[in-house]
């Protein structure tokens, strides 16, 4: 009788593998992957189309004129349905037996099992991101050369190579940093079973309802781990991390017997599913808040970054009235015009002769004897340090009326601003700051400016 | 299957049988929660034979063999495959297949790419033969496995399995919904491939009588014991009946262990389980009872069935 060339006794008992048991590891990764060949295919289709829908809608904006500017954020769509996978791969997790279980038929064992599903898991994500790398290029490159050819259309960062690989590698290691998270969870989950689940619930419950207290808490712990000025530093600390996660998942998989019994009950399933949602969701939730992308100290540092990009600044503009013939105490209304403000509104002295009205718009008025100055500031749509309303031949024009002030906005058109905000994650790093190329902070935006009405009579 | 197949078989049987076990089971026990699937099994099965695994539903045949394909744990005992632990052990199970009827595959996949991951996964496995077989039972690789009827599936189990080439091949209910023209032709493929390449099958199948005439062997299980095992031409002279008058078949049967026994106005007989040696058949002979062989697919029902016929009649 031939024995099969296996040295191991008893089966199954020891955590290194054989070159046997690599090349098994090798052949399910491959059969794993070819059975989501098709999965992949749509998902190149999708992605694809999104990529034709921006390229032609930019077009199309290009020889129209709109009142309403806009700015192209192409990627985030695309970057949506990445971090839908990456959730999907996270549930998939939870499913690890029903996925498996189509498999069972083909020769593995307990660890190939696990590191074949690993491994396919982060090639896919790999790939993925690459799919998304690249629609990044190509869009980047059809824009550039569309911009040679029009005057209007302005890159609001600058091209940077390295930039854009450093920000796909660290893209794609918080996604595989998500992703073994997750996986230590499920695999915790498998080998305890309900206990494990019963103290996870507890914790995310417990979580869920002191955000606040974890919204303080994540940036002195978890925020240092996960982000870095430094990019090497940052590299060296996340792999380290994400090998040790791993490290105990295939551990704890490795005590996890996979036959203990046959099949899994709906209600298991069901309990599995809802496990999951509710930390991706959690998990999604906290990333919302910024805590992992924006180092703490970049909103404080809005004001210097600002100023990087004078160019696409608001102009100021300063017109002089001469109110000398308007009655004190008597009331001035304002009435702007136009899209971008459209407010009637009264302001009055008060007794001290001065008023601060604080409301949403653009603009400063001062009046100092009988003169009044308005200090006009273009109006802003702050987005990641963009302003977003960028016009070309803007003109602002005042006039009084009576006890009217009418003020305007005139521009010729407004002008796109390619702005791709998809490698934002490595704008952590002190290495790309300043050189344009990268915005330091993701997510906040300011709309319209808090304007000041200062009206004060000497 | 062909007169000169069957002789080439039988000479197969003899000339490639080794004295070495491909399987072996010591004690073996399986429960879930309190129900015993598996009480204390012990035998072998020896290499290059073709054994069927007999038993009603539910007697533990489908539980035996994911236990030696590595899918189940064992409670107490000890089974092996090759000599080792199957569990988690890729040295044995990339050398055996165990393939079931009902095998569910990931949804809306093709057969192609289904043959393809056999390929990956199984290093004897012939492409070339699947595909022969493939066209020889009007299967298109482009065909879902999901919307295959039943009869169909069942066939590209078995030609995937057989395409495999393990050194242990275990087929599980293998010609569930085939037509009878499919089934001989699966018979007569198995026979024929097995003679090529010979090697270790281990089927389960409820058509026994039409299986009878591939095997080697078989192994009876009923409620998780073993009732019976052997090579089937020794089984089939296991057992006799006999055909005659009441009173001389009831002195004839007295020291004798009787499967069944009837009694009719006309005729009666009675099943024995005892080897027909020679001195028996004279003895009949002298008794004036008529001898005649009984089907092995009838001993394995004599010997597994219980006394239901109280309940039967209190049905209606």
């Amino acid at each position: 009788m031939h024995i099969p060339n296996k040295t191991k006794q008893g089966g199954g008992t020891e955590m290194f593998m054989v070159k046997e048991d690599l090349h098994n590891i090798k052949n399910l990764t491959k059969a794993k992957l070819r059975s989501s060949k098709k999965g992949f295919r749509i998902y190149i289709i999708i992605m694809l189309s999104i990529m034709l829908i921006n390229i032609i809608s930019f077009l199309f904006r290009l020889f129209k004129e709109t009142e309403t500017p806009s700015f192209l954020n192409s990627q985030d769509l695309s970057l949506s349905i990445y971090i839908g996978l990456l959730i999907g791969f996270i549930i998939m997790n939870f499913l690890y037996r029903t996925q498996n279980d189509y498999l069972s038929i083909f020769p593995q064992t307990n660890n190939s099992r696990f590191l074949s599903t690993l491994l396919t898991s982060y090639i896919t994500i790999t790939m993925v991101g690459l799919t998304i790398l690249l629609m990044y290029l190509i869009q980047y490159g059809t824009m550039k050369v569309i911009s040679i050819f029009h005057s209007n259309i302005f890159f609001a960062l600058n091209f940077d190579f390295g930039f854009v690989m450093i920000g796909f590698l660290t893209f794609l290691m918080y996604s595989f940093l998500a992703f073994s998270f997750m996986t230590l969870i499920a695999t915790i989950i498998r080998k305890f079973r309900i206990y494990a689940m019963i103290v996870f619930i507890a914790i995310g419950v417990t979580a869920f309802a002191n955000i606040p207290w974890i919204i303080d808490i994540l940036p002195t712990t978890l925020v240092p781990i996960l982000t870095d000025k430094s990019i090497l530093w940052f590299f060296i600390k996340t792999i380290a991390l994400l090998i040790i996660m791993n490290i105990i998942s295939i551990t704890i998989n490795h005590f996890t017997v996979y036959y203990k019994t046959v099949g899994i009950s709906k209600f298991k399933s069901s309990i599995f599913v809802f496990v999951a949602l509710f930390f991706t969701i959690a998990f999604t939730m906290l990333v919302g808040t910024g805590l992992f992308l924006a180092p703490r100290e970049s909103t404080s540092n809005v004001k210097e970054i600002t100023s990087s990009h004078t160019e696409y600044q608001p102009s100021l503009y300063t017109l002089d009235f001469d109110i000398s013939d308007l009655v004190k105490n008597s009331k001035i209304n304002i009435i702007t015009k136009g899209n971008i403000l459209a407010y009637n509104m009264n302001a009055s002295w008060n007794d001290d002769n001065q008023f601060n009205m604080s409301y949403d718009v653009s603009q400063s008025i001062k009046v100092t004897g009988n003169k009044l100055t308005i200090i006009y500031r273009y109006p802003i749509d702050i987005y990641n340090d963009i302003n977003s309303l960028n016009y070309v031949n803007p003109k602002f024009s005042a006039t009084m009326k009576g006890n009217t002030l009418y003020l305007n906005y005139e521009y010729t058109k407004n002008v796109e601003i390619i702005y791709l905000p998809i490698w934002y994650m490595a704008g952590q790093f002190e290495y790309y700051k300043d050189k344009n190329i990268t915005v330091q902070a993701f997510g906040y935006s300011v709309s319209g400016g808090s304007g000041n009405i200062n009206i004060i009579v000497e | 299957m062909t007169l000169l197949t069957y002789l080439m078989i039988s000479i197969w049987k003899g000339a490639i049988r080794m004295n070495e076990f491909v399987v072996q089971l010591n004690n073996l026990q399986k429960q879930f929660g309190k129900k015993a699937a598996l009480n204390n099994l012990t035998f072998d099965i020896p290499e290059n034979s073709i054994t069927g695994l007999i038993g009603r539903n539910g007697s533990g045949k489908t539980t035996l063999m994911r236990i030696l394909a590595g899918q189940l744990d064992i409670t107490s005992g000890a089974a092996s495959v090759f000599n080792e632990n199957p569990m988690d052990n890729i040295g044995v199970l990339q050398h055996l297949i165990y393939s079931y009827h009902n095998f569910e595959y990931q949804k809306n996949i093709n057969l192609r790419s289904i043959l393809e991951a056999y390929h990956t996964l199984f290093p004897n496995f012939d492409i070339i033969f699947a595909n022969k077989l493939m066209k020889y039972f009007e299967l298109n690789g482009k065909m879902k496995y999901n919307s295959l009827s039943q009869g169909m599936a069942s066939i590209f189990n078995f030609l995937a399995a057989l395409s495999c080439r393990c050194k242990l091949t275990m087929l599980d209910e293998p010609v569930l919904g085939m037509d009878i023209t499919v089934r001989r032709a699966a018979y007569e493929i198995l026979l024929r491939d097995y003679t090529e390449n010979p090697r270790t099958f281990i089927i389960s199948s409820h058509l026994f009588n039409e299986l009878e005439t591939v095997l080697s062997d078989i192994v009876l299980i009923d409620n998780g014991e073993k009732v019976l095992q052997g090579n089937i031409d020794e089984i089939r002279n296991s057992a006799y009946r006999i055909d005659g008058e009441a009173s001389i078949i009831d002195s004839f049967t007295m020291d004798k262990n009787i499967l069944d026994r009837q009694n009719g106005p006309l005729q009666s007989f009675a099943v024995i389980y005892e080897p027909l040696t020679e001195l028996v058949q004279s003895e009949i002979n002298k008794a004036g009872l008529a001898l005649s062989s009984i089907r092995v697919e009838d001993l394995c029902i004599y010997l597994t069935k219980q006394n239901k016929e109280e309940e039967l009649k209190c049905l209606w």
